[in-house]
C-alpha cells in the first residue's frame, strides 16, 4: 500500500499503456526521454529490454506493460521512456504516451481493486483525474488513473521466475 | 652500460619527473609572485630546476642543460640571499620557467629547442650582477680533471700549515743534495703521505698504492721514521710515507687521477725523472729549498685553496613541513590490483545472489560485502593524486591568452590538494583547457569594457576543486559578462537545435552551448584551436561518469562546474563485435585471435565445438549461444574470429565473435548500480559514441552450460 | 664478492640510471630517496660504499654525510658525492663533513666505476 500518509497535494505524471492510464509521483521522475533502442542484456527477464546510456550512467530500460503482465508495448513515434528513481537506483520505463502532469490531493485516492493485476502492491490506488482525456477533449468525467507504487516495481527485487 | 631500451625507460621516467618538477616550480614561482619569498618556497623552485638540470646532462640534452644551468644559477643566487627576489626578478624567473617547459618538451619530442637567447641573457646578467662570476656549464664527461676535488700536487709550504709538520717529514721540495739513485728510463717519482683527515674521510691509502701499482708503479721505499713508539701511536694518524716510481709512459693526468680523493693536506708529490738528469732523492730532513739543478719537475699547481676560509653555505632552514613518506608504485601493478578487486566485488555480488533468502539474512554476508567495498575504496584511493597536476598548465595558458587577447587576467586557485583518481587528472586536462580558453575568449571583457562597466580592469578566473558528498567538483568561474542568452538561443534556433517557439528556462539555454553542433568556427579562435567544442567537453565529462553544470549571471560572470565521480574503475579491454552489438573482453586474458580455416573448428556434439590449434584442441563457445542472442543466421566459423582466452577455471578457451574492433581503456560501469549483477557480465561501459558495450566475465562464460536465456512470460492475467 | 653500494638521490630517474650503470659493472646497488631514508638504509645495509647527491629534501647530502660520519661504525666507510655542482666551497664543505671524494654529474660510467674502485677496497 502506498505509504504516503500526508494529505497534501501531489503532482502526478500520467501516461498510458495501451488503453489504460497510469500515474506516478512526480517526485520520482528524473526525466522523460524519447524512445531509443537499448542495448540488450543476456539472461534477464524479457520485460528488461536492455540498458541505455543516461548521461554516462547505465540504466535498465523496462517494458512497463510487460512488467505489469500485459502484452509488450510496440514502440512508436510517441513512445517515451520515463526515467525514474527508485530506492537510489535509476531505471527507464517504456510507456506508450505521456499524457499530463496533474495536481491531485491524497484524499482523492481510492484503494485499488484486487483484479487485473496478479501482483499485489503494484497499484497503489486509483484516482480520478480531471483533465484532458486520451482523445484530447476536456471532459468532466476525466480518466481513472492507476497510481503505481514504484517501490514495488524495483528491479532489484528478484521475482520468482520460472526457468 | 645499460641497454638502450632500459635507458629509454629510465629517460621516460625522467621526463615524468620533469613534468612534475615544472609544475612544482611554476607553483613556487606563483607563490613568490604573490609575495611569499620564504626560503622553503625558493628552495622548492631551486630543487625542481636542479633536478631537471641533473637529468638533462645524464641523458645528453645539451640545450636543456645549458638553459637549466643558467636558470639554476640565478635561483641559487636567490636562495643564498645574493639576489633579491624583487618583482622584476620573479617575472624573469616565470618567463624562464615557461622556456624551461618548452625545452623539456623539445627534448622529449626531439624537436628543435626553443629560442631562449633573450631570457638566457637576462638570467646571466642578473646572475653576473650579484657579484659572482657565472660558473661555466659543467664540462662534458670527456674532460676529467677539473671536476674532482682533492687532487692537488700541493707544494705544502710549512708556512701554509697551521703548525709545523710535527713528524719532521719534509713534504715539500725535492732536493738534489743526496744523489742516490740512478734510474734507467724516464719515469715519475711519486711521494705520497696520506693525512689524518684524508683517512678520516674513508680514504684507504693502500688503494691508492694499488692503483699506482696497476699503472705499473712500484713502491720503492716506505718511510717509517715518523712512527712514534707504540704507546704514543694514534691509529688515526698517518705516519708513513711512500716513494713510488711509475713508468714514464703513463700520462701525468692519469697519474694525478689516482690521488683524486686524497685530501689536500695529504702529501702528494710528483716529479719526473729524465734518465739523463738522474739525481733524485727524498730526504727525511726538512728541506725548504726549491728545485735544484737537473731536476725537472712539472709545474706544481696549487689547485686547491686549502686553509682558506670556506664560505660556509648557509645552513638550509629545515622545511616546516613534516617529511611525507611516499612510495612510487608502477601504475600497471596498481591497475592489476584494481582489476582483481573489481573481480572480487563482482563475485561477492554473484555469491550473494545464489544464497537462499535465509542465508542472505546471515550477518556474514553484509560484512563480507562491506569489507569488499572497503578494499575496493582503499585500492582506488591509491590511484588518487592531488589535482594540482591538472591545474599546473593553467597559469602559463593564461599568460599566453592574456598576451594574445589583450585582456588582463588574474588567476585564483583553491583546492589544488584535493585528491582525485590519476586517470581523472589526465582526462580532465583538455576539458579544463577549453573552459579556461572560453572564459578568457568569451567570458571576460577587455579592460576598457570592464572599466566602462564599473569593474576592475583585471578579470578574475577562479579555478577550484573540492570533494563534496562522494563527488569531485571542479569549477572554472569568471567574473566576466556572463552568457548572452538571447544570442545563444538565437543561434540554437538558427542551427535547428531547438524549435523557435520552445519554452526554455535560463538553465536550459545555458546548457545549449554544450549541444552538438552549437560550436562553430566563430567560437574557435586562434588560441582555442583544435575545434574542441563545449559538446565534446560535455561528452568527455559524461564518459567519466560526470556532468557539466552551468550557472551564469549576465554582467557578473559564469561558472562551469564539472561534477565528477570520486573513483573510476578502468579496464584495459578488447572490443569485439557480435551481430550489431559490441562487447568488451579483458585484454589481460586474451592470448590471441584466429580466423579459422575451413575444418579447423569441429563439432564434437551438436552443442560442443572445438578448434584445433597447433596440435591441441580447445573448446569453442559461441557467444551468441551463451547469451541466447538470436542471429539471423548462424555464422560459419570461417567467417568469424575465434579469440583465444585464458581462463582460470577452464584453461584456454576460444570465443567465437564476428569481428574485433580495437583495444581500449574503458571505464567500468557496474550493473549493480541501477540493476543487479548478471552472470556472464562484468559490467558495462559507455563507448565514445555514447553506445553501451557489455563487459564480459570470462570465468562465468566459459564454465556456464549452454542454456536458453530466462524467458519470463510475465504475470499476465 | 660484489660490492654493495648505497646510492641516495631524490630523482627516481637518476637512481635508476645509477643502478643500471653500476649493476652492469658488477656492483650490488641499493637506493634511498633522501637523507633520512639514506641514513636508515646505511644502518640496515652497512654497505661498502655510499654515493649521495647533495640537493635533496628532508635531509641534504651534507647533513647525511655528517650524520653517517658521526657514527663510529661508519668511520672508515668511503663516501662519494655525486652532484651536478662543482663549486670549490661545496666540495670543501663535503670534505669537512667527511666525504671521501666528489664526482660531478653528468658522469661517465667507466670513470665512476674507476672512482669506486679507487675508494672501495
Amino acid at each position: 500500500m502506498n505509504n504516503q500518509t500526508s494529505t497534501s497535494e501531489r503532482k502526478i505524471v500520467t501516461f498510458s499503456l495501451g488503453a489504460r492510464s497510469f500515474g506516478i509521483d512526480m517526485s520520482s521522475l528524473v526525466e522523460i526521454r524519447e524512445w531509443e533502442e537499448p542495448t540488450p542484456l543476456p539472461r534477464v527477464p524479457t520485460y528488461i529490454k536492455g540498458v541505455a546510456n543516461l548521461r554516462g550512467t547505465v540504466i535498465p530500460i523496462i517494458g512497463l506493460a510487460e512488467r505489469l503482465g500485459w502484452e509488450a508495448s510496440v514502440p512508436h513515434s510517441r513512445s517515451c521512456i520515463l526515467v525514474v528513481m527508485i530506492a537510489d537506483k535509476q531505471a527507464g520505463f517504456l510507456v506508450d504516451e505521456v499524457s499530463d502532469i496533474v495536481l491531485i490531493n491524497s484524499s482523492q485516492i481510492q484503494p485499488a481493486p484486487e483484479i487485473e493485476i496478479a501482483e499485489p502492491g503494484v497499484i497503489a490506488g486509483l484516482v480520478q483525474v480531471n483533465g484532458r482525456a486520451a482523445d484530447g477533449q476536456t471532459g468532466e468525467g476525466g480518466t481513472m488513473v492507476s497510481l503505481l507504487d514504484l517501490d514495488a516495481l524495483n528491479v532489484g527485487r528478484q521475482l520468482d521466475v520460472a526457468a | 652500460m645499460p641497454v638502450s631500451s632500459e635507458l629509454d625507460e629510465i629517460q621516460a621516467i625522467f621526463f615524468e619527473e620533469c613534468t612534475e618538477g615544472l609544475a612544482t616550480a611554476e607553483e613556487g614561482l606563483s607563490e613568490m609572485a604573490a609575495g611569499d619569498t620564504s626560503l622553503d618556497t625558493i628552495n622548492k623552485v631551486f630543487r625542481a630546476v636542479h633536478s631537471i638540470k641533473g637529468g638533462s646532462g645524464a641523458f645528453g640534452h645539451q640545450a636543456l642543460l645549458a638553459f637549466s644551468h643558467s636558470f639554476e644559477n640565478v635561483l641559487d643566487g636567490v636562495r643564498s640571499g645574493k639576489i633579491d627576489p624583487v618583482p622584476t626578478v620573479v617575472k624573469l624567473l616565470l618567463s624562464a620557467s615557461d622556456i624551461l617547459s618548452d625545452h623539456v618538451r623539445a627534448a622529449q619530442e626531439g624537436s628543435p629547442p626553443p629560442s631562449d637567447a633573450s631570457v638566457l641573457e637576462q638570467l646571466d646578467t642578473v646572475f653576473a650582477n650579484q657579484g659572482a662570476e657565472p660558473e661555466a656549464p659543467c664540462p662534458a664527461p670527456a674532460s676529467d680533471e677539473a671536476d674532482e676535488f682533492g687532487f692537488t700536487p700541493v707544494a705544502v709550504q710549512p708556512d701554509m700549515l697551521d703548525e709545523p709538520d710535527p713528524f719532521g717529514f719534509a713534504p715539500v721540495t725535492v732536493s738534489l743534495d743526496d744523489v742516490v739513485l740512478e734510474r734507467p728510463a724516464a719515469e715519475w717519482a711519486v711521494i705520497f703521505k696520506p693525512s689524518r683527515a684524508a683517512m678520516a674521510n674513508g680514504s684507504e691509502p693502500l688503494l691508492v698504492v694499488r692503483e699506482l701499482e696497476r699503472l705499473g708503479g712500484k713502491v720503492h721505499e716506505a718511510k717509517y721514521e715518523a712512527l712514534p713508539p707504540l704507546r704514543e701511536l694514534d691509529a688515526a694518524e698517518g705516519y708513513i710515507s711512500w716513494l713510488l716510481f711509475v713508468p714514464g709512459e703513463i700520462a701525468e693526468a692519469e697519474l694525478r687521477e689516482c690521488f683524486d680523493f686524497v685530501a689536500p693536506d695529504s702529501v702528494v708529490e710528483i716529479s719526473r725523472n729524465e734518465p739523463a738528469a738522474v739525481s733524485y732523492v727524498c730526504s727525511d730532513k726538512p728541506q725548504v729549498d726549491s728545485g735544484e739543478e737537473g731536476v725537472e719537475r712539472p709545474a706544481l699547481k696549487l689547485v686547491d685553496q686549502s686553509g682558506s676560509t670556506v664560505a660556509a653555505a648557509p645552513k638550509q632552514e629545515r622545511s616546516s613541513e613534516a617529511p611525507s613518506l611516499t612510495i612510487r608504485v608502477d601504475l600497471t601493478k596498481l591497475d592489476q590490483l584494481l582489476n582483481l578487486v573489481g573481480e572480487l566485488v563482482i563475485r561477492n555480488s554473484i555469491l550473494a545472489d545464489r544464497l537462499s533468502p535465509a542465508d542472505k539474512e546471515r550477518v556474514e554476508l553484509p560484512q563480507l560485502s562491506r569489507l569488499t567495498r572497503q578494499i575496493q575504496d582503499s585500492v582506488m584511493s591509491l590511484r588518487a593524486q592531488p589535482i594540482r597536476q591538472a591545474f599546473s598548465r593553467v597559469p602559463r595558458m593564461l599568460r599566453d591568452l592574456s598576451a594574445a587577447t589583450g585582456k588582463q587576467v588574474m588567476l585564483e586557485v583553491s583546492g589544488e590538494a584535493t585528491e582525485v583518481d590519476k586517470t581523472l587528472i589526465e582526462k580532465i586536462g583538455d576539458p579544463l583547457t577549453h573552459l579556461i580558453r572560453n572564459a578568457v575568449d568569451h567570458g571576460l571583457e577587455t579592460p576598457e569594457e570592464r572599466k566602462a562597466a564599473g569593474k576592475a580592469p583585471e578579470g578574475v578566473i577562479r579555478l577550484s576543486a573540492e570533494q563534496k558528498g562522494g563527488r569531485i567538483l571542479v569549477r572554472v568561474a569568471d567574473d566576466g559578462k556572463g552568457i548572452d542568452r538571447e544570442r545563444v538561443r538565437a543561434k540554437a534556433v538558427e542551427k535547428g537545435i531547438v524549435a523557435a517557439d520552445a519554452v526554455l528556462s535560463n538553465e536550459d539555454i545555458d546548457q545549449l552551448i554544450c549541444a552538438p553542433g552549437f560550436s562553430t568556427a566563430e567560437t574557435i579562435s586562434n588560441i582555442s584551436g583544435r575545434g574542441v567544442g563545449m559538446d565534446v567537453v560535455r561528452s568527455n565529462i559524461e564518459a567519466l561518469g560526470g556532468r557539466v553544470e552551468i550557472t551564469s549571471v549576465p554582467g557578473e560572470g559564469t561558472t562551469f562546474t564539472l561534477v565528477l565521480p570520486l573513483t573510476l574503475a578502468i579496464l584495459d579491454g578488447m572490443i569485439v563485435r557480435l551481430g550489431d552489438q559490441r562487447f568488451v573482453l579483458p585484454l589481460a586474458s586474451v592470448i590471441e585471435s584466429v580466423r579459422p580455416e575451413p575444418g579447423q573448428v569441429h563439432s564434437m556434439t551438436p552443442d560442443n565445438e572445438v578448434i584445433e590449434l597447433r596440435g591441441s584442441y580447445l573448446p569453442v563457445r559461441r557467444l551468441t549461444d551463451v547469451f541466447g542472442i538470436r542471429t539471423k543466421h548462424s555464422r560459419a566459423p570461417e567467417e568469424s574470429l575465434v579469440v583465444v582466452v585464458e581462463s582460470e577455471t577452464a584453461g584456454m578457451v576460444g570465443l567465437m565473435v564476428d569481428t574485433i574492433d580495437d583495444r581500449r581503456e574503458v571505464v567500468i560501469k557496474s550493473l549493480d548500480e541501477n540493476l543487479y549483477p548478471i552472470r556472464g557480465l562484468g559490467g558495462a561501459t559507455v563507448l565514445g559514441d555514447g553506445s553501451i558495450a557489455l563487459i564480459l566475465d570470462l570465468e562465468a562464460l566459459v564454465t556456464a552450460p549452454v542454456s536458453q536465456p530466462l524467458n519470463l512470460k510475465g504475470l499476465a492475467a | 664478492m660484489s660490492k654493495r653500494i648505497l646510492t641516495v638521490d631524490d630523482s627516481p630517474s637518476m637512481r635508476m640510471l645509477l643502478k643500471a650503470s653500476l649493476t652492469a659493472q658488477g656492483f650490488n646497488i641499493e637506493a634511498a630517496v633522501d637523507g633520512v631514508d639514506g641514513l636508515e638504509r646505511m644502518e640496515e645495509l652497512k654497505p661498502d660504499l655510499l654515493i649521495t647527491d647533495i640537493n635533496m629534501p628532508n635531509m641534504d647530502g651534507f647533513e647525511l654525510i655528517e650524520a653517517v660520519r658521526a657514527r663510529s661504525h661508519f668511520r672508515g666507510t668511503p663516501i662519494l658525492v655525486l652532484s651536478t655542482e662543482f663549486g670549490e666551497d661545496k666540495k670543501a664543505r663535503a670534505r669537512e663533513a667527511g666525504a671521501t671524494g666528489w664526482i660531478t654529474k653528468p658522469f661517465d660510467a667507466d670513470k665512476l666505476g674507476a672512482a669506486i674502485r679507487r675508494v672501495c677496497p
